[in-house]
């Protein structure tokens, strides 16, 4: 197979001045001191208060809305209704263009599929005034029967949940499934009957909320020239200017400023669409603010998903053949339904390339419940609790340490797997021979940091306590190969510093910073002299946004190319200057430096192009688009506790080892993967939508939705593995995602190395351990 | 979600801003806050109780400890003799929210609040605490709680403090079982208080002491915070052993009466509560 012809980088790891070290967030100044730094900070004179009546119904057709009491109001500036909105479908989803994603959403729609979904937009001069005319706004709704249990989604004689004609890009709307995938990859049945050991089962993941802190955001207005302006909390600025456009036919400006947190719920397009409405019908500024409750239940949630595994390897731990049935679902709309669902496959099949055959498919089905949407893993944690624990209870039928068998079975460096090729987001990947893979040494070190070997000596009860260790494997990708495209400008100032304008959207991960650090690495010169300005539509260039673990891959290729360019740009210029040929001068801290030992700053350069040299303003554009997506790898590990009387599983330990490259900056690159372990252990153990009967949910605040808190995440240890990928900026991968996938399986495997115990539904509550374990000692 | 705040000077001017209508008193605020903010609560003025400085006192006496009504769980914390005569309170407000939520949370707070799932109420009860109001009277805990949030304070009155009477236990015990460690609510908890005669020994010894008196009480799974009276009974002049222990495990399932919620069913409570006492045998120290 050929090796993608992305050049690889000339510099050896050992010589970094900048990255690899953790220098300051280029951020963290203005965050610890409270600055206005957020959305919800701008201050537009002016603005309307915008607020949406939802619905208190799963699924029901509008009938008529009297508005006129809201509207007598004094105050209330309007109120819009499906009749006063474009009649445009579209996916909120914010993906590359056309998304593979079903066009079934209406911005307001004369039928409601949640209980939360938006019926009328209300805007008026204060909050106050804005919550009593929704109280004043009277419905009528006719009613209809709710599909809120996913795995009869599609059963004959449910009710249909998108029966409207404009709807494109749906599998089968009449029995509700958004999307459908299959694939398969040698004879399946034929391997498996032929397996030694065949182990079956059938794993659950449910809905989790992604719990940022900054809700959901947005503020629209004309500018003084009457050019429509989003200030948003968005993850992907480019694709809502894009799609605002689709909507309204309008033409836009979209700032995206500091964001609280998005974790994938700001990949889509949630206010802009209503406060756009407000400011086009009304000419006057319009601000919403999602409270908590509408953030946890009428956003987005992580697919809830249902996976069915078969998987048989020959008694000599060669695993064989894995078959993996799906079953997503994508709530009352299909945003990222097909693409998470295929990523399940994409992200976790190719780590295991030396079995004989694959087959991997299922449904996405619409729901009348929140809709599903991206969330960091991407549907990747989903498909790894399912996968890596029937592994690993394979491993234990088979005799082997789990560590052994995934060992033996997975990928290394200079290998490849037919799925990178077969499978990618929303249609066929690129083929890629992986060059950095250092799986060996996570598994093996992460053991030896972990004490693995000697902590399962240890009696696994004593007492009222179980003790049991446990193991999963994970990998992930590096952003959508032939997809994601990522720019950035360099343009250098008469006062030695450089503006880089990207159009990546840092939402608290720190791309700003590592940018600023590849650009300064490059530029011979310290972050502090880089600034940076990202995510304005206007200003910087394109971005895909921030997702699938793309921003340090893309637009930190793209920061580095463009870097380089900008770095010969000052040496031509110098070599005009100090007359001495290109090839005798170098970059050294902020200088040109010659042979012959003369050298101009950075500043003397600038000042002289300015104002008496060849005068011109040195600055340059680069973008890079992926040609391949190299996974990171982690091995992670986890020692649990369980309290035999009272079912509650304590996370004592939890180790990783991480290889994801280059990690250009170790302190943010450790800070992701301990928050996205934080988060696995929240879907491992706490977080789960309970709803009503009636399909309202009841988690929809912090105090009755759980996520871990500092006491239950004890011990978080994360080490990096020296690794170096040829093709990404300085040797660097992602590190963003991968974190999630390992936490769920590798506590649900240290449970049954425990007290023998096979979960197979997430979150594991205490009481469902309780039952579990009197069931156990009753069979005993 | 308008209303007036006043911070009063002294206990007169309370009691004066008191006879108002829709008027609430706050101590911390972590309960008080939490219901105005989803609507629970409409109050027309909030009446701080942290500027009366009358209030705000500790009084270590012989036979008694008391609380005034400003105390914080971290201020009581704090307060050397409450480890040393009162550890089960210490235990129970120790395991309150976080350190930030004891930092502004009192126990008369935690008292008025009459959550069955309150922690330093669950204490006060085992320790037969009683409270005092500004009309002078002092009433037993049990009878001032009546119900989820109610209380038999009287219109127009507060809560001036807790009296704990002392008294010397052997071994104490609070444990809260929740899904989380830290900020969670109770899905149930316990605690128990045991004096034995000719004092206690350790699991390895074997001797004729027994218990000479047994108090022990649940949260979460009734109205109110329940103690288990006849248990308490039945545990006089026994041993702590497997076979009490499966005896009174057995009272409690008919004892307490939870419900179904989002943090657990009423089976996984029940059988949790009638588990939790098997803790006893675990513990080190018995009689
Ligand atoms: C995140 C969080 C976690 C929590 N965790 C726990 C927990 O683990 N365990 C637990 O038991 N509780 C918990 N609580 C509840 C609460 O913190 C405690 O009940 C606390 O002790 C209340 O004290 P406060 O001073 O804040 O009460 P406030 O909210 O100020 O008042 C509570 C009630 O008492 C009344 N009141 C106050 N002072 C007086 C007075 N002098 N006279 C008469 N009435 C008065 C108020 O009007 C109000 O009705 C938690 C709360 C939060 C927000």
């Amino acid at each position: 197979m050929k090796v993608s012809n992305v050049k690889s980088s000339a510099v050896a790891p050992t010589e970094f001045k900048v990255v690899d070290t953790s220098v300051s967030k280029v951020d963290g100044y203005a965050l610890t001191k409270g600055k206005a730094v957020f959305t919800d900070d701008f201050n537009i004179p002016n603005a309307l208060v915008v607020k949406i009546l939802r619905s208190r119904h799963a699924h029901a057709i509008i009938k008529s809305i009297d508005a006129s009491k809201a509207l007598a109001l004094e105050g209330v500036a309007c109120v819009l209704t499906h009749e006063d909105v474009p009649r445009v479908a579209y996916t909120r989803a914010g993906q590359g263009y056309p998304e593979p994603s079903p066009y079934d959403t209406f911005v307001l729609d004369k039928k409601v599929r949640y209980v939360g979904d938006a019926v009328a937009i209300v805007a008026a001069e204060t909050e106050e005034i804005a919550n009593r005319a929704l109280d004043l706004i009277r419905v009528e709704y006719e009613v209809l029967p709710a599909v809120l249990d996913y795995e009869h989604a599609s059963d004959p004689e449910m009710p249909v949940i998108h029966d409207e004609p404009e709807i494109s890009g749906a599998y089968d709307p009449s029995r509700n499934i958004a999307n459908h995938y299959e694939m398969h990859i040698g004879d399946v049945d034929e391997e498996l009957a032929k397996s030694d050991i065949v182990v079956e089962g059938t794993y659950y993941t449910p809905n989790q909320s992604h719990a940022m802190m900054e809700t959901h955001v947005a503020i629209s207005y004309f500018d003084p020239n009457g050019r429509l302006t989003i200030i948003s909390s968005t993850q992907v600025p480019y694709h809502v200017r894009r799609i605002i456009r689709r909507i309204f036919g309008v033409e836009s400006r979209v700032i995206k400023p500091r964001i609280g947190g998005g974790f994938g719920g700001k990949q889509a397009v949630h206010v802009e669409a209503y406060v756009t409405a407000v400011t086009l019908k009304t000419g006057r500024p319009a601000r919403c603010v999602y409270t908590r409750e509408e953030t946890m239940t009428a956003s987005n949630t992580r697919h809830a998903m249902r996976f069915k595994l078969r998987v048989g390897a020959s008694k000599d731990g060669k695993l064989q053949a894995i078959d993996m049935q799906g079953l997503s679902n994508t709530g009352a709309y299909g945003e990222h339904a097909l693409t998470t669902f295929m990523v399940s496959g994409s992200k976790t099949l190719p780590l295991y390339n030396k079995v004989k055959a694959v087959r991997f498919g299922g449904d996405i089905v619409y729901t009348n419940t929140e809709p599903a949407g991206a969330f960091r893993g991407y549907g990747a944690p989903q498909s790894t609790f399912a996968l890596d624990s029937i592994l690993d209870e394979l491993a234990y039928k088979l005799g082997m340490d789990p560590i052994d068998f995934k060992l033996k079975n997975s990928i290394r460096e200079g290998e490849t797997s037919p799925i990178f090729k077969v499978m990618g987001e929303g249609r066929e990947g690129v083929e890629q021979i992986v060059q950095s893979c250092k799986i060996e040494e996570c598994a093996l070190m992460g053991a030896k940091h972990f004490n693995w070997y000697e902590k399962k000596k240890r009696p696994r009860i004593e007492k009222t306590k179980a003790h049991g260790y446990g193991v999963a494997f994970a990998m992930q990708g590096s952003s959508i190969p032939a997809i994601d495209m990522g720019g950035a400008t360099i343009k250098m100032n008469d006062d030695g510093t450089f503006n880089l304008m990207v159009g990546a959207t840092d939402l608290g991960t720190g791309s700003d910073t590592i940018l600023a650090q590849i650009a300064a690495e490059v530029l011979h010169t310290t972050t502090d002299k880089i600034i940076v300005y990202s995510s304005d539509t206007d200003i910087t260039p394109f971005d895909k946004g921030a997702y699938a673990s793309s921003t340090t891959y893309v637009s930190g290729n793209a920061t580095k190319r463009a870097a380089e360019k900008m770095a010969f740009e000052i040496l031509k210029a110098a070599s005009e200057i100090m007359s001495e040929p290109v090839e005798k001068l170098h970059l050294e801290n902020g200088k040109v430096i010659s042979e012959s030992d003369r050298s101009l700053t950075y500043s003397e350069i600038q000042t002289k192009l300015f104002y008496s040299f060849k005068q011109r303003q040195l600055e340059v554009t680069e973008s890079f688009v992926s040609e391949v997506s190299p996974p990171p790898y982690m091995v992670s590990f986890a020692e649990v506790e369980i309290d035999l009387e009272t079912g509650k599983v304590d996370v004592l330990n939890f180790l990783s080892y991480v290889d994801c490259g280059t990690p250009i900056n170790p302190k943010l690159a450790r800070g992701q993967v301990e928050g996205a372990t934080a988060q696995g252990i929240g879907m491992a153990l706490y977080e789960e939508h309970v709803s009503d009967k009636n399909g309202r949910i009841v988690t929809n605040d912090f105090f009755t939705y759980k996520i871990p808190a500092r006491e239950d995440i004890k011990n978080i240890k994360v080490e990096f593995a020296k690794s170096y990928e040829p093709t990404g900026p300085f040797g660097a991968k992602s590190v963003s995602e991968i974190g999630l996938d390992t936490p769920a399986p590798a506590i649900a495997n240290a449970i049954f190395d425990a007290i023998g115990v096979r979960i197979k539904k997430l979150p594991i509550k205490s009481e469902d351990m309780f039952f579990a374990i009197k069931n156990m000692v009753k069979s005993l | 979600m308008d209303f007036t705040f006043i911070t009063p000077d002294t206990e007169k001017e309370l009691k004066a801003q008191l006879s108002d209508r829709g008027s609430f008193l706050m101590a911390g605020g972590t309960d008080l806050l939490v219901k105005v903010r989803i609507g629970k609560i409409k109050p027309r003025k909030v009446i701080s109780t942290l500027k009366v400085s009358t209030l705000h006192f500790l009084e270590d006496k012989t036979d008694e400890l008391v609380i005034g009504a400003t105390i914080t769980h971290s201020e009581l914390m704090k307060f050397k003799p409450l480890t040393r005569d009162f550890p089960i309170l210490h235990d129970a407000i120790f395991t309150i929210g976080s350190a930030q939520i004891r930092n502004r949370g009192t126990l008369v707070g935690n008292i008025v609040n009459a959550s069955p799932a309150g922690d330093g109420l669950l204490a006060l009860y085992l320790l037969n605490a009683k409270v005092e109001f500004s009309d002078g009277s002092i009433i037993p805990i049990e009878e001032f709680v009546i119900g989820p949030g109610q209380t038999t304070l009287p219109a127009g009155e507060y809560v001036r403090a807790i009296h704990i009477p002392k008294d010397k236990w052997d071994i104490h015990y609070f444990e809260k079982v929740g899904q989380r460690n830290s900020m969670t609510i109770s899905v149930a908890s316990v605690g128990w208080l045991i004096k034995c005669k000719n004092g206690v020994m350790f699991s390895s010894e074997r001797g004729g002491r027994t218990i000479e008196e047994f108090r022990i009480a649940y949260g979460s799974v009734a109205p109110t915070v329940l103690r288990l009276r006849d248990v308490e009974e039945f545990a006089k002049g026994k041993h702590i052993d497997e076979e009490f222990v499966h005896s009174i495990s057995e009272m409690v399932k008919k004892d307490v009466h939870p419900i179904d919620d989002v943090r657990g069913s009423a089976e996984y409570r029940k059988t949790l509560c009638a588990n939790l006492v098997y803790r006893m045998i675990e513990e080190e120290v018995k009689c």
